[in-house]
């Protein structure tokens, strides 16, 4: 009896929530899970319960020609006190249910693994104690570019969340909980995230290898944007990778990309991470301006003096500083039909970065700026060393 | 509600020797002229029970501000001179009592007494406009002491001066545009007084524009003290 | 409850032999009975003017929810370079993206969001079948102050002209919260301004409703009608009357100062210079908060009135019906907290959640009175009971489904999901809408002079009722499964729920179009109403179908109760074909 009833509740836990809660908030007898169910079938009683007498009366006490209605009571005062109490009580326990559950999602140890989580239209980025950030990328619906950021599972988390512009909110369905994302305060977003099940009872871990051979067990987690913030807040998505707290240390001490990496690597890796969701790099339109055949070319601004031809040419690394200056102040200079819509990403990017996506911009043009008259005889120079050293 | 005795006129519509006042007859939707003037008065507390929590909001901003900067709201208060506003209340007062003055006189019947105090209502109320525009808004404007995007003062010691701006442009201007509806609806008051409209059995309007006026002087009464006294 | 007998000659004295042509009948030539229309101030004229333009705009609103569901039925992707999945994007020139496909579909859900609330929901029943009807049922030759009526309406017609001049200069994205900063930073900025003030304006009209009908319920009931006489629908329109002048003013001062940060950057609500973006939530949701109720009592009124009726049948446990109202009214200034729940602090969290459950229990009650209502009734199944029905069904879950989200932790799971996006729809729309189908059903009759096809009613409300579960039923699962709202495009995970969702709104429109056919119909070929065709005992019913231009011949005085079915015929009616129930043995009277 008792079993078939649990199994009613999972097969409705199943039905709602596609699958068992990941996180200790969300599981467990007590978790948010239980206390829905709770509510649920609470639910379920008083409206199969009204839905029964509504029913009852409808087919009774239909009209029939010449039967007038029955005389009955225009109140009741005991009855009507105890449909007032009897809920109240049962709304009691879910409110000291809820908010005890409440307070567990906001407290995290003081030995929580502290990550910082910054919202922006329209990403998400995080940064790790060791100043790296997210390396992998995946697609999810139409954004190809879902930064992946490892967690440890089974380890308390603790995010400390800010927005760059408007107000987003951090939401992991698998773990139950959400919270905003603020622009001008820290919110702290607390999980433990379920341990990793090798014994493959949990179908959604997997195994992979990373680039240096390691074998690792994982599960993925979507994040969500669930504070509507603009055109692309249904791109804004991003994917918690749960692995063993032992795998996860070796990650956070495997910097992705470092001064000798070559500057085109690490440009596209941060071009994913924070510039993909606005600007592409194979010419379609977005929100930003494409970066493909951009350097070199003139630019016309909405809101200050355009950047003619003869700049560039005057100039080898006017582009290198429109580049700069897009990224620190973007506000200065807005291109010409677009909007201002970037946020400044001053302080966020290392020079390493920034070289690094001033170099992909430069390779993904087909003009490079013009030679400075007069001077041609150095590139013959360059030519005839580059010949001999590819002649070697 | 009603403690005046409104009892109807009994002399004819459209004997034009008779003072309007005596001539008017209530609504037809009204069983009688007091359960008129009650249903009006009750309306008007309504309304002026609006325009409170309207106000309220901006006292909201401003405790929050205060407590977020309370430097900035500081600094902002000092460029502020008491003098002036306090000023501009016993103007206010003023035109109050003499507000109040003119229903007296008109439940009386003393007519010229009504208007010499309707008059000067008026005319306090446009002083107070004058003094607010003369001696407190055109000045800071003119120093750049302005709200938001529009601030340009180059001596301001605080960083949030262009909120504090805002926050007294914003409570001061919505005061003042309801100085300026009180004005049109006194000025109408002055032409129908004049007309003969409101008398011993029927002042409804006045009564209205009364209550109002007292409460744009209670707003003040308020403002004056946050703004320009607690530092 | 007053149950003087009703004197024989008070009926007789308008049997009949007055014929005064109803409000509806022209007295001039065509332009003089436009002009005429254009300048009443005959809270008839008015409530049916606001009925066709809350009407209008329940339309405008409808076409952009099947866009927006149109939209999701297929998630946007980018297959070889093509974006998928874009239906809208047919509909505007330029390059399809997916930051496009987003920009459009936000415009189009703001523009369903700003449409519903603020030019639909909240004017809707109280400024229509309100005014039509609180003057009648009370007895009264018309509101307190007629001319201010025609003023809020006029102040309606300005606002929602600006609200639509925003959408056609190209439309506004902010969502109807127009949370900051996102609102003082999104691009359109005479769209959003025009927006603001459409909202801003639109409050005035609310504030001088809702101010005449507290007046008229004060000063002009009939002769012998107490407040416990007065129909429970007076009695939530009252308290919806409190809540919209008490709550108005502060959505009034919000969007001003929004206005003026969006103009200006005065930094009030704007983070990045020094503002507090919570600050506009909490004032957004003092005002936003109770208006719900402003959305939700009259509606309640309507379907104790209309049960009633149609049960023949005394509403049981009316003081409790109508102190609720008050309750509810009280309550809602408490608890606009809960819509912050994951942007607030654990304390004024928990307040708010123990607050909220406060609301549940009045509303509960409420429910189990009308439940308790049908026994022993004398049921009929018209168009306007189905909709009781449907409503009691569909309000019942929408009540429910609010508790997982007052509760807290469960809360943070749904919080701004498309759980809240169901519950929301079967509050409002299960509820209001449903109840105001019902009203009209009810009341459609009186207003216009003429039946509607029984038949065709019945069968709308099969559909709305259907396409409604359809729709919205779905929406809690993709909710509690982890579907963000106002999201363009979503993982693949959620196609099928979406698409079931999608062909339950197009059964919904379905069933609004027969009942537009039904209206059309009845207003052009239906036949003549009858005085009384329900047998109601509320006092709009005493008089001529359509009701004489200064509603009554001779002015009423109430004798009974609204709801004494058990103890008097209903005007108009034959005692043979209204048989009461034999005298109560015991001889007192309830």
């Amino acid at each position: 009896m008792t079993a078939t009833l649990a199994g009613i509740n999972d097969f409705f836990i199943k039905l709602f929530f596609g699958r068992d809660a990941d996180s200790a908030v969300g599981s467990g007898l007590g978790g948010s899970d239980s206390l829905y169910m709770f509510i649920w079938w609470v639910s379920v009683f008083f409206f199969v319960l009204l839905m029964g007498i509504m029913a009852y009366c409808m087919i009774k006490y239909r009209r029939r020609p010449g039967v007038p209605a029955e005389r009955s009571a225009s109140h009741n005062t005991p009855l009507e006190i105890t449909w007032s109490v009897v809920p109240s009580l049962l709304l009691a326990v879910m409110f000291f249910w809820g908010f005890d559950g409440y307070l567990k999602a906001q407290m995290a140890p003081s030995y929580a693994e502290q990550i910082e989580l910054t919202g922006a239209k329209w990403n998400w980025s995080m940064t790790y104690s060791t100043g790296i950030g997210a390396s992998q990328f995946t697609k999810l619906g139409s954004n190809e570019n879902v930064p992946v950021f490892y967690i440890p599972a089974g380890k308390p988390v603790r995010l400390k969340m800010s927005s760059k512009d408007v107000i987003h909110a951090f939401w992991v369905p698998d773990f139950r909980t959400k919270l905003d994302v603020m622009p001008n305060r820290y919110t702290p977003y607390v999980f433990t995230a379920n341990p990793i099940d090798r014994t493959g009872a949990d179908t959604r871990v997997q195994k992979m290898s990373d680039k240096n051979g390691n074998e690792f067990y994982y599960r993925d987690h979507t994040v969500y944007c669930a504070e509507y913030c603009g055109d692309q807040h249904s791109e804004m998505m991003a994917v918690l990778r749960a692995v063993e707290p032992a795998y996860y240390t070796t990650w956070l001490n495997t910097p992705p990309y470092d001064a000798v990496t070559p500057p085109i690597e690490v440009g596209q890796l941060v071009w994913k991470a924070k510039c993909a969701v606005c600007h592409t790099v194979d010419g379609t339109a977005s929100t930003g301006p494409t970066w493909l055949n951009s350097y070199g070319y003139p630019r016309e601004f909405t809101n200050s003096d355009p950047m003619t031809q003869q700049m560039i040419d005057a100039d080898p690394i006017k582009w290198d500083n429109y580049i700069r200056q897009s990224v620190i102040n973007p506000g200065s200079e807005v291109r010409a039909g677009f909007q201002n819509a970037m946020p400044s990403f001053a302080g966020q990017l290392s020079d390493v970065e920034l070289r690094g996506i001033i170099a992909l911009i430069h390779s993904l043009s087909d003009r490079d700026p013009k030679k400075i008259e007069g001077f041609d005889h150095l590139d013959e120079e360059a030519k005839k060393l580059n010949e001999a050293e590819a002649a070697k | 509600m009603a403690t005046i005795h409104t009892q109807q006129p009994a002399l004819g519509k459209d004997d034009k020797s008779v003072p309007l006042w005596k001539r008017y007859h209530h609504g037809h939707h009204w069983r009688t002229a007091d359960d008129e003037f009650d249903a009006a008065k009750i309306g008007i507390w309504l309304f002026l029970s609006t325009e409170i929590l309207l106000f309220s909001g901006m006292f909201c901003a401003y405790t929050l501000f205060r407590l977020l900067y309370p430097e900035s709201i500081a600094a902002g208060s000092s460029y502020l001179d008491w003098r002036w506003g306090g000023l501009n209340t016993v103007v206010l007062l003023i035109s109050s009592f003499t507000m109040a003055n003119a229903i007296r006189c008109v439940q009386l019947d003393k007519q010229g007494w009504a208007k010499i105090n309707l008059i000067i209502t008026w005319l306090c109320a446009a002083l107070f406009l004058a003094i607010k525009l003369t001696f407190e808004y055109g000045p800071k404007w003119a120093q750049g002491k302005r709200p938001g995007v529009l601030f340009n003062y180059p001596f301001a010691s605080e960083a949030h001066e262009p909120i504090w701006w805002g926050i007294y442009y914003v409570s001061t201007g919505i005061h003042a545009t309801h100085v300026i509806g009180g004005m049109a609806l006194i000025a109408l008051l002055i032409y129908r007084q004049h007309k003969g409209a409101y008398g011993p059995t029927h002042y409804t309007l006045m009564e209205g524009v009364g209550l109002y006026w007292h409460i744009v002087d209670l707003v003040w009464i308020f403002l004056f003290p946050l703004l320009y006294l607690v530092h | 409850m007053t149950t003087v007998d009703r004197t024989s000659e008070h009926l007789g004295a308008h049997a009949g032999h007055h014929d005064e042509g109803s409000y509806l009948t022209p007295k001039y030539g065509p332009i003089g009975t436009v002009w005429d229309w254009m300048t009443t101030v005959d809270h008839k004229k008015i409530g049916v003017m606001y009925l066709f333009a809350v009407l209008f705009m329940f339309f405008l609103g409808g076409v952009a929810a099947l866009m927006l569901r149109t939209e999701l039925l297929d998630p946007t992707r980018v297959v070889d370079g093509q974006v998928t999945g874009a239906a809208l994007s047919a509909l505007v020139p330029g390059e399809v993206t997916p930051a496009s496909v987003g920009q459009l579909y936000n415009r189009v859900m703001t523009m369903h969001g700003a449409i519903m609330v603020f030019m639909f929901i909240v004017p809707g029943i109280p400024a229509s079948l309100g005014n039509f009807f609180l003057p009648l049922m009370l007895g009264a030759k018309d509101v307190a102050f007629p001319r201010l009526n025609l003023a809020s309406w006029y102040i309606y017609v300005f606002g929602s002209m600006f609200g639509v001049f925003s959408i056609l200069m190209g439309g506004v994205d902010t969502g109807w919260t127009f949370y900051t900063p996102y609102s003082t930073t999104t691009a359109g900025q005479p769209q959003v301004i025009a927006m603001v003030l459409a909202a801003f304006i639109l409050g005035f009209s609310s504030i001088f409703t809702g101010l005449n009908f507290i007046v008229t319920t004060h000063k002009l009931r009939a002769p012998g009608m107490g407040w416990f006489d007065m129909p429970l629908f007076i009695w939530a329109v009252y308290s919806t009357s409190i809540i919209q002048v008490l709550a108005t003013p502060v959505i009034g001062i919000t969007l001003l100062l929004l206005f003026f940060e969006r103009a200006l950057q005065i930094g009030i609500f704007d983070p990045g210079l020094g503002g507090d973006p919570v600050l506009f939530q909490h004032f957004f949701w003092f005002y936003s908060h109770p208006v719900v109720y402003v959305m939700i009592l009259p509606a309640m009124g309507i379907i104790s009135d209309v049960l009633a009726v149609h049960c023949h049948k005394r509403i049981f446990g009316y003081r409790a019906i109508a102190f609720s109202s008050l309750a509810i009214a009280a309550i809602s200034f408490l608890v606009w907290g809960h819509h912050m729940f994951s942007s607030q602090g654990e304390l004024a969290a928990m307040i708010f959640s123990f607050l909220t459950f406060f609301v549940a229990i009045p509303t509960a009650v409420k429910v189990f009175n009308w439940i308790a209502s049908l026994y022993k009734g004398s049921i009929t199944f018209t168009t306007p009971m189905l909709y009781v029905f449907a409503f009691l069904f569909l309000f019942s879950i929408g009540g429910l489904t609010g508790l997982p989200l007052g509760t807290l932790s469960t809360d943070l799971h749904l919080h701004d999901s498309y759980f809240v996006v169901a519950h929301f729809h079967y509050v409002m729309f299960g509820g209001t809408v449903i109840a105001f189908l019902a009203g009209i059903h009810h009341w459609w009759p009186k207003m216009f002079g003429r039946m509607y096809n029984e038949r065709g009613g019945q069968i709308g409300c099969l559909l709305v009722f259907v396409g409604f579960n359809v729709t919205f039923f779905t929406q809690f699962f993709l909710g509690t499964q982890g579907m963000p709202r106002r999201y363009a495009s979503y993982v693949d995970d959620f196609h099928t729920l979406h698409v079931i969702s999608t062909i339950g709104s197009y059964i919904l429109a379905a069933g609004f179009l027969v009942h537009l056919g039904v209206f059309i119909h009845s207003l052009f070929l239906g036949p003549k109403a009858p005085q009384n065709p329900w047998g109601g005992l509320t006092l709009e019913w005493e008089t001529q179908t359509p009701p004489i231009e200064h509603n009554f011949h001779d002015e009423p005085v109430v004798t009974h109760g609204p709801y004494d079915f058990d103890e008097v015929v209903p005007p108009g009616w034959d005692p043979k074909d209204y048989p009461l129930p034999a005298p109560d043995p015991a001889g007192h009277k309830h």
